[in-house]
């Protein structure tokens, strides 16, 4: 018996250790390519340094427009039942699943139709502008906002809100109270992992907002310029930011104490 | 009872199998009236009905003569302490008291000062809620709800997660905290002890209806059904047909022939119960009580259990194939005065006037 555990616990360790190291190769590798040189042309540093403006803007702006929208809906899906809310779930869970390209492609034909004309009316020009960078980021992750709130909110025992209703208060000043205040490190948490999902959208954007050197360049549409030019060395150093952004970002939400939205 | 300040007339609830049917209760103004009952008998549920967190299918739910059924639970005057006290783990105890308060005013101020001091909370204020002891958090549970000045407050079995060394000083203290500020109380429980130390008046629920209505001495000496009679614990209830006797109608059931203390039909199916602590070991040199000469058995002890309080006999009739056929309760003292063990033989007596004949016998009985 005591074999068996005592291989079991090998199992479990192996795997792990198996896994970290491949990602830690990855890692290696790719500081190590970077450190032979190989760069077509000297990195430039102010295209560097536009990329990660353009990308900590857009991302910033996508997660926080999406984290307003999907708390409401995320807070129904909570707390009430309704007819037909498996199929609006279900609905909303699209993004989720959606390859990020056909989302961008959908996207591009919407903004040709009346009701994407008027929307571009009111909010400016979206398609191949930077604005189309913050609508592909903000479609490819509400989805995930909406799960990661609605689990917050979930995680709120509905007591609190029927005492709240009981000393007074309406559902409105309830939910501003009691229910937000105790769901903020779900909130704080759900934010850090949309924005990070946002940073390294590629396929949405690209479809979108187009692959413009110095005016809808991301961190990953400046990954894919570069490789597409063969001008591995600076790919690589865009790899090496980004991965350096999500460690930091990942890291700061298990701080927080978000792990578990994780 | 005084005109009913809360008054819940026919409510009808049903959810998945549950159901509460055409639930009746009053309560006075300024009452403290325990709603008693097992687990699941749908005491929570008509709870949630009464503060609008759950929507009845039928009836109404007077307050004050205003029909509060329509309301939301901000409009309904009625407070609220639940069973685990939920306070907000993200405020300290002051802003939980202050919870319910319409900002700064001196009455509300007055109140609050008066809570805290009847509770004493002013050491606690400042502190967080996580690090309370199970008594201090339902004290702050309870200032915060008195402190929005309900009309009514109904407590959700406030004391089942307090330890019970802590428990009967809360029972005196929250009780004193409301009474002393003038507000009903519909209080529910499952705790017998809590029930008749609290309740003014009680009502018992029994599977999702009322079974009983009355003061604390109705309920506990005069139970108005065999259900009401085994939730408190009376384990002495007999049924059978009644025929015409001496002194009362006599009721025959296994070995046992119990002249009863009222007239009943000839045949007609009765059912009875006899609380443990009507029925005495009677001493071989003293002569026998005249209210209980009339139903006096012979037989052994089957078994003793001394409990901290009091003393439980089971008690076998002669030649009875039954483990035991009647329970006794009486003070520890009385063991040791009697100088009672298992298997002696003693005799017994019901004490007549205390056999309580239900007027709906059980059906199958």
């Amino acid at each position: 018996m005591a074999a068996m555990n005592r291989t079991f616990t090998a199992v479990l360790i192996a795997s792990t250790a198996a896994l970290a190291l491949f990602f830690l190769l990855l890692i290696g590798s790719t500081a190590l390519e970077l450190g032979r040189g190989g760069f077509v042309s000297p990195p430039d540093l102010s295209r560097i340094a536009f990329a990660v403006r353009l990308s900590l803007l857009t991302a910033t702006a996508a997660a926080a427009a999406a984290l307003v929208c999907s708390i409401p809906v995320a807070y129904l899906l909570a707390r009430r039942e309704f007819r037909g809310k498996n199929l609006l779930d279900t609905l909303l869970d699209l993004p989720l699943v959606l390859s990020p390209i056909a989302l961008g492609a959908m996207l591009l034909v919407f903004f040709k139709t009346p009701a994407g004309a008027l929307l571009e009316r009111m909010i400016g020009p979206v398609v191949f502008e930077v604005r189309g960078i913050i609508v592909a980021q903000f479609c490819v992750v509400i989805g995930l906002a909406i799960r990661l709130l609605k689990t917050s909110f979930e995680s709120v025992d509905p007591q609190y809100e029927e005492v709240s209703r009981t000393l007074g208060m309406d559902r409105a000043r309830t939910f501003f109270r009691v229910t937000l205040p105790l769901a903020r490190r779900g909130i704080v948490a759900a934010f850090l992992l949309v924005w990070a999902r946002a940073i390294g959208e590629f396929g949405a954007t690209m479809t979108l907002a187009g692959a413009t050197t110095l005016k809808t360049e991301t961190i990953p549409v400046s990954i894919y310029l570069n490789f597409a030019t063969a001008d591995i060395a600076s790919a690589l150093v865009f790899i090496l930011l980004l991965i350096a952004v999500s460690l930091s970002l990942l890291f700061a939400l298990r701080k927080i104490g978000g792990w578990r939205y994780v | 009872m005084s005109e009913p300040w809360l008054r819940v007339e026919n409510l009808d609830f049903r959810i998945g199998s549950f159901h509460l049917r055409r639930v009746n209760l009053a309560c006075a103004r300024g009452e403290y009236h325990v709603l008693l009952g097992p687990t699941g008998s749908g005491k929570s549920t008509l709870i949630k009905c009464l503060l609008g967190l759950q929507r009845p299918q039928a009836g109404r739910i007077l307050l004050a003569e205003e029909n509060i059924g329509p309301s939301p639970p901000e409009r309904r005057g009625l407070g609220y302490l639940p069973q685990h006290h939920a306070l907000f783990p993200h405020l300290d105890v002051a802003a939980n008291i202050r919870f319910g308060l319409r900002g700064k005013t001196e009455a509300g101020e007055t109140l609050l000062r008066r809570l805290v001091d009847m509770l004493k909370l002013e050491p606690l204020l400042r502190r967080g809620v996580r690090d309370l002891s199970g008594g201090e958090r339902q004290k702050v549970a309870l200032a915060r709800a008195l402190a929005a000045r309900p009309r009514v407050i109904l407590l959700d079995e406030p004391f089942s997660s307090i330890d019970p060394g802590e428990r009967r000083l809360l029972w005196f203290e929250t009780r004193r905290a409301i009474t002393e500020l003038g507000i009903t109380a519909l209080h529910i429980t499952h705790d017998l002890d809590e029930a008749h130390l609290l309740g003014e008046r009680l009502t018992v629920m029994i599977t999702g209806a009322v079974a009983q209505s009355g003061t604390r001495a109705e309920i506990f000496t005069r139970p108005a059904s065999a259900a009401v009679a085994r939730f408190l614990g009376y384990r002495n209830i007999f049924s059978g047909k009644s025929t015409p006797g001496r002194g009362g109608s006599v009721l025959e059931t296994g070995g046992l022939r119990l002249v009863l203390n009222e007239w009943r039909p000839a045949g007609a199916q009765t059912s009875v119960c006899v609380r443990p602590q009507d029925i005495k070991v009677i001493r071989e040199d003293t002569p026998v009580q005249e209210n209980l000469r009339e139903n006096v058995f012979s037989g052994t002890i089957a078994a003793l259990y001394p409990l901290p309080e009091l003393c439980l006999l089971h008690f076998r009739l002669e030649h009875s194939p039954e483990p035991f056929d009647l329970e006794l309760r009486f003070p520890v003292y009385i063991r040791e005065r009697l100088g009672l063990r298992d298997g002696q033989k003693i005799r017994v007596g019901i004490w007549k006037p205390g056999i309580v004949l239900f007027p709906d016998p059980e059906p199958g009985a």
